[in-house]
């Protein structure tokens, strides 16, 4: 069965605009989902995270180095980036500490990025890992859609390519 | 699309961001975006970095997301192979203590004119008039 979801722009910065997904009429979407769940539990991961999508919005830019590649069947990515085999690192009460919390995303390109759901991941492979699984999955289906979207012209970027346009009507199916 | 006056991610970070992870996000985003310029400036690749410093690539990979921490140590062999600072100290201020000495109103001198001389003119003046 068929998954019906919509587009809605969540922040514009100087160098980044993101956006994220509404699913079957939510009026939450799936990165407001992400913050309200972790601003308890994982404050200060949810914290270094937010921060990095701010800074890079402001200052650098969606730069293909500043995510990692969380691709299954589609070039979906994660936040907080990371080296091969590396955990990416944060500091919590002045110690440094791995930041195993995801926040998958679709870098569309260097100015806009689709901002999804995520959740602290605690195997090696995100397949593997009861938390993040479906998370992984549904940001890879989306990121499918999205691609097929963009390559049918459903969405349309503006003339720079720092925002992107569909009608108001438009229901992404994944 | 119109994107939202406040946005959510504005709205937590001004409510319960902590300036200490904003800051070190801040910083080591910096660096890291310094060493790509220093890198591209040069025509290196990371894995130039890496064979330079006798590291893994991998381990430049990581220092180049904006993740890494680097210790002063990391740093300065960095500035060292690539030949120019990364971090610029701003040099020590030298201050020079200087004492203004402000003149204390001097009370005004009626002396003069409680003189016997300027009594006497003044009744000199008396008498002319």
């Amino acid at each position: 069965m068929n998954t019906f979801a919509r587009i809605v722009p969540i922040a514009k910065y100087n160098k980044v605009s993101y956006y994220s997904i509404c699913i079957d009429g939510s009026e939450n979407s799936l990165f407001n989902e992400f913050v309200m769940r972790h601003s308890i539990a994982n404050k200060e991961k949810l914290n270094h995270i937010l921060e990095w999508l701010k800074q890079i919005g402001n200052k650098y830019g969606a730069q293909q180095h500043l995510f990692r590649s969380e691709a299954e069947f589609a070039d979906a990515s994660a936040l907080p980036p990371t080296g091969i085999k590396r955990e990416p690192n944060y500091t919590e009460y002045g110690k440094i500490k791995a930041n195993n919390l995801r926040l998958y995303c679709l870098r569309a390109n260097q100015h806009v990025v689709f901002l999804f759901d995520g959740d602290i991941k605690t195997t090696h492979l995100a397949q593997d890992c009861p938390n993040v699984r479906d998370y992984f999955k549904k940001a890879n289906q989306l990121t499918k859609a999205i691609d097929k979207a963009f390559i049918s012209k459903q969405i349309a970027w503006n003339d720079d390519c720092t925002e992107i346009d569909c009608g108001e009507d438009f229901k992404l199916q994944f | 699309m119109k994107f939202p006056k406040n946005n959510i991610i504005d709205t937590w970070l001004n409510e319960n961001g902590s300036p200490e992870i904003a800051k070190l996000v801040e910083k080591n985003l910096a660096i890291a975006n310094k060493i790509q310029e220093l890198l591209k400036d040069r025509g290196l690749k990371p894995a130039d970095l890496a064979r330079l410093l006798d590291k893994k690539p991998s381990e430049i990979s990581k220092w180049l997301t904006g993740t890494h921490t680097f210790t002063t140590k990391t740093i300065t062999k960095i500035e060292t192979v690539l030949g120019e600072d990364i971090i610029h100290i701003e040099a020590q201020k030298e201050y020079v203590y200087l004492k203004i000495h402000v003149a204390e109103e001097e009370q005004e001198d009626t002396l003069f004119e409680n003189s016997e001389v300027f009594s006497v003119e003044s009744s000199l003046d008396k008498k002319v008039s």
